[in-house]
């Protein structure tokens, strides 16, 4: 049996960060009601997650729940008389309430899940940059920053190799790749949901949708996912509650060329569009809008119900997989001309 | 915002030098103990392991009649220079003979008709490597507090080794091949901002012992084997790339050149312990993580530059937005030079 839910706050305690939730039910809404971050106290987690405390002003008998990836977890929950989840536990319960919100095999991408190993290619990764690198920079910038979990790329171009790398790595994602063409995606992790434009994480998502496919993309915008499913281990009755944490961002389509594309608002008229090759458009379509999507040009004309977000319906006519290649020229002007292009659509959004 | 802390050059401090045993050994101290730099700290049985004698080739034999020809036994220890097998010849002809190569025991002969000899165990001592107290006897080593410095670099490889410390080249410098001569053998070499693979490879073929450098490409540090030992241990002060080793660092090398050192890859140090010093047996305590605060000396690294270290003169209330547009706690940092930059508060390290 559940027990009632207290004012409680969630530590999750990452591989580079340690972040911490204060939460509150409010009539059956849960409001994040302060929250922080402190990089990972490698060696001794109580550092990170005394700061924590102390900066939240958290008071004395505050429910505690502490979630995290490394196996020191389980000790610091037992130091603070914390309520301990492990990482897969948590992880576990939030694919179960995604499962009853009707988001049944959802995709979670998670930055946090990856990190630069060899058998990623750098020559894959050099390909999305629109600046002039050699592979060895490349490597060196994982290098340095495998000494440096925590730190944040201070400048356009290393924000471009660590957006260039989660392409890569979200790409071979073995859960993204084996979903259905229709396919909910989670974002969360350190980095992309700090990004300044949000645009750039819809440019990472429709560069990775291989033609023909849709993805209805959430954004986890406070980091929250994993702190979420340790709530929902210790308190069920949550999950039922109204809450604000993921951002739909819209619904992302990938026409793999030029295409026609009916759109069925429940209005007595459909539109019907026209995409280009090489065009990224946006159909405003708010987060509560459900959309009936007919691909005229495809075989059979499959037909999708999605719903609206930040970036309504987001049409892709590139051609897929990008013709992209490490070190041209080309590919440079490429990227800097669909940077710029979802750089417009995020004004019109 | 709370950073890493990071003590670069640590001079005139007590340290705990770990002497690992690299086969079965048995110590011969215990916790307390006063030692020398001499001082037999524990006692090991080293085992070259074995070496085949093809006797059916030397004596013309066939391979299954040679246990015929062997004038001892399976399982007897044989010295080098022994006889230990002879083929008759007919009236003083072919008389042929085999001697033992080395010292060992005869273990087996294998199908093809050689015989294998394991070598004898040979008694190796284990010396305590630093003047100072045995602070602890485990199982797989024995440690000695020690007086001396110590100087801790960015990244790390190779295991612990000893020598002489020479500075080859200057901070901003390269660490080319030339770089290295007949005269690096056996020591530490130190200097420059970027190491290469063909450095690496001659270094390794002089007999150099370890190699202190700013920066190296991530590809060739990688390729050398993180965890394992390619027979040079290396400590990159600063970072991956070129990057000229920090003055602080190279300033300490240059009052310790030509000191006997140890460097340990793993744990990225360049330990240099001093003789006639008193040390202590108390847990030695490390600060790892603490509050940033102005007027904290903190390193900013930023791949080719020689500016990495500076002072801190404000601290941001508020996130700003970074040139990347990431907002963070940002840290206004005065270098030497009086230049003035802010830096995210998540990328120092304060230097202790």
């Amino acid at each position: 049996m559940s027990q009632a839910f207290p004012k409680s706050l969630v530590l999750d305690v990452g591989h580079s960060w340690t972040k911490a939730f204060l939460i509150q039910n409010d009539k059956n809404k849960l409001l994040l009601e302060r929250y922080s971050s402190v990089p990972t106290t490698i060696g001794d987690l109580s550092i990170a997650a005394n700061t924590l405390l102390k900066d939240l002003k958290v008071a004395k008998g505050t429910n505690l729940i502490v979630t995290g990836a490394l196996p020191e977890t389980e000790t610091l929950a037992k130091n603070l008389s914390a309520t301990y989840t492990t990482q897969e536990e948590a992880e576990s319960a939030f694919r179960k309430y995604l499962e009853k919100n009707g988001m049944k095999k959802s995709v979670i991408l998670d930055t946090g899940e990856y990190s630069y190993a060899n058998n990623l290619k750098i020559s894959h990764i050099g390909a999305f940059l629109t600046f002039d690198a050699s592979e060895n920079d490349i490597e060196n910038y994982f290098g340095n920053k495998s000494l440096k979990p925590e730190s944040v790329p201070t400048s356009p171009q290393e924000l471009e190799i660590e957006e260039a790398f989660y392409r890569v790595a979200f790409s071979q994602n073995r859960e993204f790749i084996a979903s259905p063409n229709v396919v909910n995606v989670i974002i969360t992790g350190a980095l992309l949901p700090l990004l300044p434009k949000q645009a750039k994480i819809a440019l990472i998502i429709l560069d990775i949708l291989a033609k023909g496919r849709i993805a209805q993309v959430k954004l986890d915008s406070h980091q929250f996912l994993h702190g979420f499913g340790a709530l929902l281990k210790t308190y069920p009755e949550i999950g039922e509650w109204e809450n604000d944490f993921w951002q739909p961002l819209g619904s992302f389509v990938s026409f793999g060329g030029k295409g026609r594309i009916m759109l069925d608002y429940g209005f007595t008229e459909n539109q019907e569009l026209n995409i280009v090759e090489d065009e990224i458009a946006l159909i405003p379509a708010p987060k509560e809008q459900q959309v009936e999507i007919t691909l005229l040009d495809l075989k059979d004309k499959p037909h999708f119900s999605v719903s609206g977000g930040a970036f309504g319906v987001l049409l892709d006519g590139r051609v897929k997989p990008l013709k992209l290649g490490f070190g041209r020229a080309d590919s440079r002007d490429a990227m800097k001309r669909w940077l710029s292009a979802i750089d417009k659509v995020e004004v019109i959004g | 915002m709370i950073c890493p802390v990071w003590k670069r050059v640590n001079a005139n401090n007590q340290f705990d030098l770990v002497r690992a045993y690299v086969v079965t050994c048995k110590p011969s101290v215990k916790v307390r103990d006063k030692v020398d730099a001499e001082s037999v700290v524990a006692h090991c049985e080293v085992s070259a392991g074995q070496r085949l004698v093809k006797v059916s080739h030397v004596l013309g034999i066939s391979r299954n009649s040679v246990k015929k020809y062997l004038l001892r036994n399976i399982g007897d220890r044989i010295y080098q220079g022994e006889i230990i097998a002879r083929k008759k010849g007919m009236l003083g002809v072919g008389k042929k003979e085999l001697r033992s190569p080395v010292d060992g025991v005869l273990t087996d002969i294998d199908r093809n008709g050689d015989l294998i000899v394991k070598f004898l165990p040979m008694p190796v001592k284990l010396v305590a490597g630093a003047a100072g107290m045995v602070s602890g006897v485990r199982e797989d080593s024995v440690t000695v507090r020690t007086f001396g410095s110590e100087i801790k670099g960015a990244a790390g490889l190779g295991k612990n080794r000893d020598g002489i410390i020479k500075i080859a080249a200057k901070p901003g410098e390269f660490l080319i091949p030339q770089k290295i001569d007949g005269t690096c053998q056996g020591r530490i070499v130190v200097g420059g901002a970027h190491l290469d693979r063909a450095a690496i490879e001659k270094a390794l073929t002089i007999g150099v012992k370890g190699i202190v450098v700013g920066g190296m490409d991530y590809r060739d540090f990688i390729s050398l084997g993180v965890t394992s030992d390619v027979g040079i241990t290396i400590v990159i002060t600063e970072g991956f790339g070129t990057v000229p080793m920090g003055t602080d660092i190279f300033e300490a090398f240059n009052k310790l050149n030509d000191k006997f050192a140890f460097i340990n890859g793993l744990e990225r140090t360049v330990l240099v312990p001093e003789e006639n010093k008193v040390v202590d047996n108390k847990p030695l305590v490390e600060e790892t993580w603490r509050e940033l605060k102005v007027g904290d000396l903190v390193r900013y690294f930023r791949p080719d530059t020689a500016e990495l270290i500076g002072v801190v003169e404000s601290i941001s209330e508020d996130k700003i937005e970074l040139n990347s547009g990431i907002a963070s706690i940002c840290a206004q940092i005065k270098f030497i030079s009086g230049n003035k930059l802010n830096a995210a508060a998540a990328n120092l390290e304060i230097i202790s």
